[in-house]
Protein backbone atom coordinates (compact mmCIF):
# COMPACT_ATOMS: atom_id res chain seq x y z
CA UNK A 1 0.00 0.00 0.00
CA UNK A 2 1.27 3.64 -1.28
CA UNK A 3 0.89 6.87 0.87
CA UNK A 4 1.72 10.79 1.09
CA UNK A 5 0.53 11.44 4.21
CA UNK A 6 -0.71 8.87 6.92
CA UNK A 7 -2.35 10.00 10.33
CA UNK A 8 -2.55 7.66 13.34
CA UNK A 9 -4.67 8.09 16.53
CA UNK A 10 -3.52 5.33 19.63
CA UNK A 11 -6.95 4.12 21.17
CA UNK A 12 -6.42 6.55 24.28
CA UNK A 13 -6.69 9.62 21.78
CA UNK A 14 -9.38 7.67 19.99
CA UNK A 15 -11.51 7.46 23.00
CA UNK A 16 -11.37 11.18 24.39
CA UNK A 17 -14.09 11.91 21.80
CA UNK A 18 -16.37 9.18 24.02
CA UNK A 19 -15.32 10.15 27.22
CA UNK A 20 -16.10 14.14 25.99
CA UNK A 21 -19.48 12.91 25.09
CA UNK A 22 -19.78 10.51 28.15
CA UNK A 23 -18.90 13.42 30.50
CA UNK A 24 -21.24 15.53 28.64
CA UNK A 25 -24.61 15.29 31.12
CA UNK A 26 -26.59 16.27 28.05
CA UNK A 27 -25.07 13.42 25.70
CA UNK A 28 -24.54 11.42 28.71
CA UNK A 29 -28.71 11.26 29.07
CA UNK A 30 -29.14 10.91 25.76
CA UNK A 31 -26.09 8.14 24.60
CA UNK A 32 -25.25 6.91 27.72
CA UNK A 33 -28.50 5.84 29.26
CA UNK A 34 -32.37 4.56 29.10
CA UNK A 35 -35.40 3.01 29.95
CA UNK A 36 -36.72 -0.15 28.68
CA UNK A 37 -40.03 -2.28 29.53
CA UNK A 38 -41.43 -5.50 27.58
CA UNK A 39 -41.50 -9.05 28.33
CA UNK A 40 -43.19 -7.86 31.52
CA UNK A 41 -40.28 -6.52 33.25
CA UNK A 42 -39.29 -2.57 33.54
CA UNK A 43 -36.13 -1.22 34.46
CA UNK A 44 -32.82 1.63 33.63
CA UNK A 45 -29.54 0.75 32.05
CA UNK A 46 -26.89 3.42 32.47
CA UNK A 47 -23.02 4.22 31.58
CA UNK A 48 -21.31 4.20 35.46
CA UNK A 49 -17.82 4.85 36.67
CA UNK A 50 -15.60 4.81 33.50
CA UNK A 51 -16.19 5.98 30.29
CA UNK A 52 -16.25 3.73 27.64
CA UNK A 53 -12.85 3.62 25.90
CA UNK A 54 -11.57 2.03 23.06
CA UNK A 55 -9.11 -0.94 22.60
CA UNK A 56 -7.66 -1.95 19.21
CA UNK A 57 -8.09 -5.56 19.26
CA UNK A 58 -10.75 -7.84 17.87
CA UNK A 59 -13.44 -9.85 20.32
CA UNK A 60 -12.48 -13.28 21.00
CA UNK A 61 -14.49 -16.42 19.26
CA UNK A 62 -16.25 -16.95 22.55
CA UNK A 63 -17.88 -13.16 23.19
CA UNK A 64 -18.32 -12.84 18.96
CA UNK A 65 -20.53 -15.47 19.42
CA UNK A 66 -22.26 -14.65 22.35
CA UNK A 67 -22.90 -11.18 21.18
CA UNK A 68 -26.09 -9.12 19.99
CA UNK A 69 -26.34 -8.16 16.38
CA UNK A 70 -28.32 -5.22 14.20
CA UNK A 71 -30.68 -7.88 13.91
CA UNK A 72 -30.49 -8.80 17.72
CA UNK A 73 -29.47 -12.17 17.29
CA UNK A 74 -26.17 -13.91 18.16
CA UNK A 75 -23.54 -13.93 14.94
CA UNK A 76 -21.76 -17.13 13.86
CA UNK A 77 -18.62 -18.24 12.75
CA UNK A 78 -15.46 -16.76 13.35
CA UNK A 79 -15.00 -13.23 14.89
CA UNK A 80 -14.12 -10.84 12.17
CA UNK A 81 -10.29 -9.22 12.13
CA UNK A 82 -9.60 -7.06 9.38
CA UNK A 83 -10.06 -3.56 11.22
CA UNK A 84 -12.44 -4.60 14.03
CA UNK A 85 -12.28 -3.29 17.58
CA UNK A 86 -14.20 -2.90 20.43
CA UNK A 87 -15.19 -0.30 22.80
CA UNK A 88 -14.93 -1.11 26.35
CA UNK A 89 -17.43 -0.41 28.63
CA UNK A 90 -16.18 -1.22 31.58
CA UNK A 91 -19.49 -0.73 34.10
CA UNK A 92 -23.21 -0.90 32.79
CA UNK A 93 -25.61 -0.71 35.65
CA UNK A 94 -28.56 -2.24 34.91
CA UNK A 95 -31.72 -2.45 37.22
CA UNK A 96 -35.09 -4.63 36.37
CA UNK A 97 -38.59 -5.36 37.70
CA UNK A 98 -39.87 -8.38 36.59
CA UNK A 99 -43.38 -9.33 37.18
CA UNK A 100 -43.68 -6.30 40.00
CA UNK A 101 -40.35 -7.71 41.62
CA UNK A 102 -37.44 -5.02 41.95
CA UNK A 103 -34.08 -7.76 41.33
CA UNK A 104 -30.78 -6.80 42.79
CA UNK A 105 -28.92 -4.14 40.72
CA UNK A 106 -26.22 -5.80 38.58
CA UNK A 107 -23.28 -3.86 36.47
CA UNK A 108 -21.90 -6.04 33.91
CA UNK A 109 -19.27 -5.38 31.57
CA UNK A 110 -19.94 -4.53 27.74
CA UNK A 111 -17.69 -4.57 24.80
CA UNK A 112 -19.13 -3.26 21.49
CA UNK A 113 -17.48 -4.10 18.29
CA UNK A 114 -17.03 -2.42 15.12
CA UNK A 115 -14.75 -2.29 12.29
CA UNK A 116 -13.19 1.04 10.84
CA UNK A 117 -14.24 1.69 7.03
CA UNK A 118 -13.80 4.18 4.25
CA UNK A 119 -16.95 5.69 3.72
CA UNK A 120 -17.73 8.61 1.06
CA UNK A 121 -14.45 9.22 1.20
CA UNK A 122 -14.16 9.45 5.30
CA UNK A 123 -12.83 7.38 7.60
CA UNK A 124 -15.55 6.68 9.99
CA UNK A 125 -16.58 3.00 11.79
CA UNK A 126 -19.49 0.92 11.37
CA UNK A 127 -20.90 -0.77 14.43
CA UNK A 128 -20.70 -4.68 14.21
CA UNK A 129 -22.58 -6.13 17.37
CA UNK A 130 -22.76 -6.02 21.19
CA UNK A 131 -21.70 -8.66 23.62
CA UNK A 132 -22.07 -8.06 28.24
CA UNK A 133 -20.42 -10.62 31.01
CA UNK A 134 -23.71 -12.63 31.77
CA UNK A 135 -21.63 -14.56 33.93
CA UNK A 136 -23.28 -13.09 36.96
CA UNK A 137 -26.49 -12.89 35.99
CA UNK A 138 -29.44 -15.38 35.93
CA UNK A 139 -31.45 -16.37 33.52
CA UNK A 140 -33.95 -14.16 33.55
CA UNK A 141 -31.53 -11.05 33.47
CA UNK A 142 -29.74 -12.66 30.68
CA UNK A 143 -33.21 -12.96 29.10
CA UNK A 144 -33.47 -9.27 29.11
CA UNK A 145 -29.91 -8.11 28.92
CA UNK A 146 -30.22 -9.78 25.82
CA UNK A 147 -33.56 -9.15 24.59
CA UNK A 148 -34.08 -5.87 25.59
CA UNK A 149 -31.48 -3.89 26.76
CA UNK A 150 -28.37 -4.67 25.02
CA UNK A 151 -30.26 -3.59 21.35
CA UNK A 152 -30.76 -0.76 22.74
CA UNK A 153 -27.47 0.19 24.29
CA UNK A 154 -26.52 -0.68 20.58
CA UNK A 155 -29.03 1.53 19.25
CA UNK A 156 -28.00 4.31 21.15
CA UNK A 157 -24.12 3.42 21.26
CA UNK A 158 -24.12 2.79 17.35
CA UNK A 159 -25.06 6.71 17.48
CA UNK A 160 -21.66 8.05 18.84
CA UNK A 161 -19.66 5.06 16.81
CA UNK A 162 -21.06 6.17 13.50
CA UNK A 163 -20.50 9.76 14.36
CA UNK A 164 -16.91 9.21 14.54
CA UNK A 165 -15.26 10.82 11.55
CA UNK A 166 -11.31 11.57 10.40
CA UNK A 167 -12.53 13.67 6.97
CA UNK A 168 -9.90 14.13 4.36
CA UNK A 169 -7.26 17.48 4.59
CA UNK A 170 -6.87 19.93 1.77
CA UNK A 171 -3.20 21.52 1.68
CA UNK A 172 -2.98 25.18 0.46
CA UNK A 173 0.61 27.11 0.32
CA UNK A 174 1.47 29.71 -2.22
CA UNK A 175 -1.81 30.45 -3.73
CA UNK A 176 -1.90 26.93 -4.44
CA UNK A 177 -3.98 24.09 -3.11
CA UNK A 178 -3.37 20.58 -2.74
CA UNK A 179 -6.22 18.10 -2.13
CA UNK A 180 -5.14 14.47 -0.28
CA UNK A 181 -7.76 11.06 -0.90
CA UNK A 182 -8.37 9.12 1.64
CA UNK A 183 -7.25 5.94 0.39
CA UNK A 184 -7.13 3.17 3.33
CA UNK A 185 -7.99 2.74 7.54
CA UNK A 186 -5.94 0.38 9.38
CA UNK A 187 -6.05 -0.51 12.44
CA UNK A 188 -3.11 -1.53 14.15
CA UNK A 189 -2.09 -3.11 17.50
CA UNK A 190 -2.23 0.79 18.97
CA UNK A 191 -3.17 3.00 16.44
CA UNK A 192 -6.11 3.73 14.31
CA UNK A 193 -4.17 4.67 10.78
CA UNK A 194 -5.60 6.64 7.95
CA UNK A 195 -3.75 6.54 4.58
CA UNK A 196 -4.39 9.31 2.23
CA UNK A 197 -2.80 10.25 -0.81
CA UNK A 198 -2.46 13.26 -3.39
CA UNK A 199 -2.67 13.36 -6.73
CA UNK A 200 1.22 14.13 -7.67
CA UNK A 201 2.23 10.38 -8.09
CA UNK A 202 4.83 10.67 -5.30
CA UNK A 203 2.88 8.16 -3.34
CA UNK A 204 5.36 5.01 -1.50
CA UNK A 205 5.58 2.29 0.10
CA UNK A 206 4.05 2.78 3.91
CA UNK A 207 6.75 2.68 6.37
CA UNK A 208 8.17 -1.03 7.92
CA UNK A 209 6.92 0.61 11.55
CA UNK A 210 4.54 3.03 13.25
CA UNK A 211 5.44 5.42 15.87
CA UNK A 212 4.85 5.50 19.35
CA UNK A 213 3.49 8.68 20.23
CA UNK A 214 -0.41 8.83 20.87
CA UNK A 215 -0.51 11.07 17.49
CA UNK A 216 1.15 11.18 14.76
CA UNK A 217 1.40 12.23 11.12
CA UNK A 218 4.18 11.09 8.42
CA UNK A 219 4.33 13.01 5.26
CA UNK A 220 6.10 11.39 2.44
CA UNK A 221 9.53 12.19 1.56
CA UNK A 222 9.03 12.86 -2.16
CA UNK A 223 5.17 14.17 -1.44
CA UNK A 224 7.50 16.90 0.82
CA UNK A 225 9.35 17.64 -1.92
CA UNK A 226 6.74 18.20 -4.37
CA UNK A 227 5.72 20.50 -2.00
CA UNK A 228 8.54 22.39 -1.62
CA UNK A 229 8.96 22.18 -5.56
CA UNK A 230 5.59 23.81 -5.72
CA UNK A 231 6.21 26.05 -3.09
CA UNK A 232 9.05 27.31 -5.03
CA UNK A 233 8.12 27.45 -8.18
CA UNK A 234 5.59 30.69 -7.05
CA UNK A 235 8.93 32.01 -6.26
CA UNK A 236 10.33 32.22 -9.55
CA UNK A 237 11.24 35.57 -11.22
CA UNK A 238 10.67 37.27 -7.56
CA UNK A 239 13.58 40.46 -7.65
CA UNK A 240 16.31 39.67 -4.73
CA UNK A 241 18.27 42.55 -4.78
CA UNK A 242 17.92 45.60 -6.82
CA UNK A 243 20.56 48.74 -5.98
CA UNK A 244 22.67 51.57 -6.37
CA UNK A 245 25.47 52.03 -4.92
CA UNK A 246 28.70 54.54 -4.78
CA UNK A 247 31.92 55.16 -3.71
CA UNK A 248 34.26 57.89 -4.27
CA UNK A 249 35.74 56.61 -7.38
CA UNK A 250 32.30 54.07 -8.70
CA UNK A 251 28.82 53.71 -9.25
CA UNK A 252 27.20 50.18 -9.46
CA UNK A 253 23.52 49.48 -10.30
CA UNK A 254 22.88 45.95 -9.46
CA UNK A 255 19.75 43.85 -9.94
CA UNK A 256 18.76 40.12 -9.09
CA UNK A 257 16.19 38.14 -10.18
CA UNK A 258 15.32 34.63 -8.81
CA UNK A 259 15.14 32.10 -12.09
CA UNK A 260 14.56 28.78 -10.33
CA UNK A 261 15.37 27.05 -7.12
CA UNK A 262 16.64 23.72 -8.08
CA UNK A 263 18.19 20.30 -6.48
CA UNK A 264 15.80 20.13 -3.78
CA UNK A 265 16.81 17.71 -1.41
CA UNK A 266 15.18 16.62 1.87
CA UNK A 267 17.90 16.08 4.49
CA UNK A 268 16.63 11.74 5.01
CA UNK A 269 18.83 12.00 8.64
CA UNK A 270 16.20 15.16 9.32
CA UNK A 271 13.52 15.73 7.15
CA UNK A 272 12.39 19.07 8.63
CA UNK A 273 15.59 19.98 7.06
CA UNK A 274 15.61 20.95 3.41
CA UNK A 275 18.01 22.21 0.99
CA UNK A 276 18.10 23.97 -2.71
CA UNK A 277 20.21 25.42 -4.81
CA UNK A 278 19.19 29.16 -6.41
CA UNK A 279 19.31 30.54 -10.34
CA UNK A 280 19.75 33.60 -9.92
CA UNK A 281 20.44 35.86 -13.00
CA UNK A 282 22.52 39.35 -12.80
CA UNK A 283 22.24 42.58 -13.92
CA UNK A 284 24.58 44.32 -13.31
CA UNK A 285 26.84 47.91 -14.79
CA UNK A 286 29.18 49.97 -12.71
CA UNK A 287 30.60 53.36 -13.99
CA UNK A 288 33.67 53.96 -12.91
CA UNK A 289 35.18 57.63 -12.87
CA UNK A 290 32.85 58.44 -15.99
CA UNK A 291 33.14 55.64 -17.97
CA UNK A 292 30.47 52.57 -17.85
CA UNK A 293 31.68 49.10 -17.75
CA UNK A 294 29.31 45.81 -17.64
CA UNK A 295 29.36 43.18 -15.23
CA UNK A 296 27.78 39.87 -16.06
CA UNK A 297 27.31 35.99 -14.01
CA UNK A 298 29.65 33.57 -14.93
CA UNK A 299 27.98 31.22 -12.59
CA UNK A 300 24.23 29.46 -13.22
CA UNK A 301 23.88 29.12 -10.19
CA UNK A 302 23.58 31.62 -6.85
CA UNK B 1 35.16 47.17 -19.78
CA UNK B 2 33.77 43.78 -19.03
CA UNK B 3 33.94 41.69 -15.69
CA UNK B 4 32.72 37.75 -15.14
CA UNK B 5 31.71 37.43 -11.88
CA UNK B 6 32.48 34.57 -10.24
CA UNK B 7 30.54 32.94 -6.88
CA UNK B 8 32.02 31.41 -3.42
CA UNK B 9 30.59 28.74 -3.65
CA UNK B 10 30.25 28.18 -7.22
CA UNK B 11 26.80 26.94 -6.08
CA UNK B 12 25.56 28.29 -3.11
CA UNK B 13 23.03 26.19 -1.26
CA UNK B 14 19.94 27.38 0.28
CA UNK B 15 18.76 25.71 3.87
CA UNK B 16 15.36 25.79 4.90
CA UNK B 17 13.88 24.43 8.09
CA UNK B 18 10.09 23.10 8.59
CA UNK B 19 8.53 24.24 11.61
CA UNK B 20 4.70 24.20 12.91
CA UNK B 21 3.21 27.54 14.10
CA UNK B 22 2.73 27.92 18.26
CA UNK B 23 -0.24 26.36 19.37
CA UNK B 24 -1.63 25.08 16.00
CA UNK B 25 -2.03 21.57 14.43
CA UNK B 26 -2.66 22.94 11.13
CA UNK B 27 -0.63 25.27 9.98
CA UNK B 28 2.99 24.45 8.95
CA UNK B 29 5.78 26.95 7.67
CA UNK B 30 9.25 26.00 5.74
CA UNK B 31 11.75 29.35 6.12
CA UNK B 32 14.93 29.80 4.77
CA UNK B 33 17.48 29.39 7.74
CA UNK B 34 21.09 30.06 5.78
CA UNK B 35 22.10 31.11 2.14
CA UNK B 36 26.27 30.07 2.23
CA UNK B 37 26.92 32.40 -0.37
CA UNK B 38 29.65 34.61 0.89
CA UNK B 39 32.03 35.97 -2.35
CA UNK B 40 31.17 37.71 -5.46
CA UNK B 41 34.37 38.14 -7.65
CA UNK B 42 35.21 40.19 -10.60
CA UNK B 43 37.41 38.73 -13.28
CA UNK B 44 38.30 41.52 -15.98
CA UNK B 45 36.60 40.55 -19.09
CA UNK B 46 36.63 41.12 -23.26
CA UNK B 47 39.60 41.93 -25.34
CA UNK B 48 42.89 42.47 -24.26
CA UNK B 49 42.46 46.65 -24.28
CA UNK B 50 39.31 46.02 -22.25
CA UNK B 51 40.78 43.37 -19.73
CA UNK B 52 43.86 46.25 -19.09
CA UNK B 53 40.81 48.56 -18.46
CA UNK B 54 39.05 46.24 -16.55
CA UNK B 55 42.18 45.40 -14.45
CA UNK B 56 43.09 48.82 -13.45
CA UNK B 57 39.76 49.64 -12.66
CA UNK B 58 38.68 46.59 -10.46
CA UNK B 59 39.31 47.61 -7.17
CA UNK B 60 37.55 50.28 -7.29
CA UNK B 61 34.37 48.25 -8.91
CA UNK B 62 34.95 45.57 -6.54
CA UNK B 63 34.67 47.34 -3.34
CA UNK B 64 31.10 47.67 -4.73
CA UNK B 65 29.93 44.08 -5.67
CA UNK B 66 31.45 42.97 -2.35
CA UNK B 67 28.40 44.54 -0.86
CA UNK B 68 26.12 42.15 -3.07
CA UNK B 69 26.30 39.13 -1.39
CA UNK B 70 25.51 40.39 1.84
CA UNK B 71 22.49 41.99 0.59
CA UNK B 72 21.11 38.57 -1.28
CA UNK B 73 21.87 36.62 1.58
CA UNK B 74 19.85 39.25 3.79
CA UNK B 75 16.96 39.35 1.22
CA UNK B 76 16.17 35.60 1.27
CA UNK B 77 17.03 34.83 4.95
CA UNK B 78 14.02 34.04 6.97
CA UNK B 79 11.48 34.09 4.11
CA UNK B 80 9.10 31.37 4.79
CA UNK B 81 6.22 29.77 2.70
CA UNK B 82 2.93 28.63 4.33
CA UNK B 83 1.51 24.92 4.40
CA UNK B 84 -1.85 25.26 5.69
CA UNK B 85 -4.38 22.68 6.40
CA UNK B 86 -8.08 22.92 5.65
CA UNK B 87 -9.02 21.43 9.14
CA UNK B 88 -6.68 20.69 12.36
CA UNK B 89 -4.77 17.41 12.17
CA UNK B 90 -6.73 15.17 14.24
CA UNK B 91 -10.74 13.71 14.32
CA UNK B 92 -14.17 15.16 15.07
CA UNK B 93 -17.18 13.30 16.81
CA UNK B 94 -20.53 13.97 15.81
CA UNK B 95 -23.52 12.69 18.15
CA UNK B 96 -26.89 14.31 18.19
CA UNK B 97 -26.51 17.92 18.15
CA UNK B 98 -23.22 17.83 19.55
CA UNK B 99 -20.31 18.11 17.50
CA UNK B 100 -16.85 17.73 19.10
CA UNK B 101 -13.59 17.97 17.36
CA UNK B 102 -10.81 16.58 18.27
CA UNK B 103 -7.32 18.33 17.68
CA UNK B 104 -3.72 17.13 17.81
CA UNK B 105 -2.16 19.32 20.10
CA UNK B 106 1.78 20.03 21.10
CA UNK B 107 2.92 18.64 17.77
CA UNK B 108 6.80 18.31 17.19
CA UNK B 109 8.42 17.50 14.02
CA UNK B 110 10.78 15.14 13.45
CA UNK B 111 11.82 11.98 10.49
CA UNK B 112 10.31 8.63 10.86
CA UNK B 113 11.92 6.29 7.96
CA UNK B 114 13.56 9.27 6.43
CA UNK B 115 10.19 10.85 6.00
CA UNK B 116 8.48 13.71 7.58
CA UNK B 117 6.93 13.20 11.10
CA UNK B 118 4.97 15.01 13.27
CA UNK B 119 3.98 14.00 16.45
CA UNK B 120 1.64 15.13 19.58
CA UNK B 121 -0.94 14.70 21.93
CA UNK B 122 -4.83 14.99 21.75
CA UNK B 123 -7.20 17.63 23.36
CA UNK B 124 -11.02 18.64 22.96
CA UNK B 125 -10.89 21.90 20.46
CA UNK B 126 -12.78 24.32 22.89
Amino acid sequence: MDFDVVLGIDSASFSAGVDQLNKDPKSHDEFFKGEYEGNNAQGTWEVVDQSPAFEFRPPTADKWQGSIGPDGRHPTGDPPTDNVFLLSIPSLRLDATIGGQALPEVSPAVEFYARAVLDSGTASLTPLAIWADESQLSAAEKAIVNGIVLPQVFQKLSTVLSGHAVPPQKITFGGSTLELTLAAVLVTDSHLVVVATADTSTATTLPSAWPDQPVFAIVNHDFAQHLAASAAEAHKGVTLLDEQSSNAAASLSAKAVLNSVDDIAINQGDATSWSAALDVSFDVSASVLGAKCALKKSSDSL
Amino acid sequence: MQYKVTLTPPKPVLTVTVAVAPDSAQKFSAKVTALDLTKADLQPDGNPIDKALAAAAKPLVQALVDKVPPIIVDAVKDKSVSFDLDQPIGYKVTAGDVPITLTATNLVLGTHEGHLLVTGGIEVAP
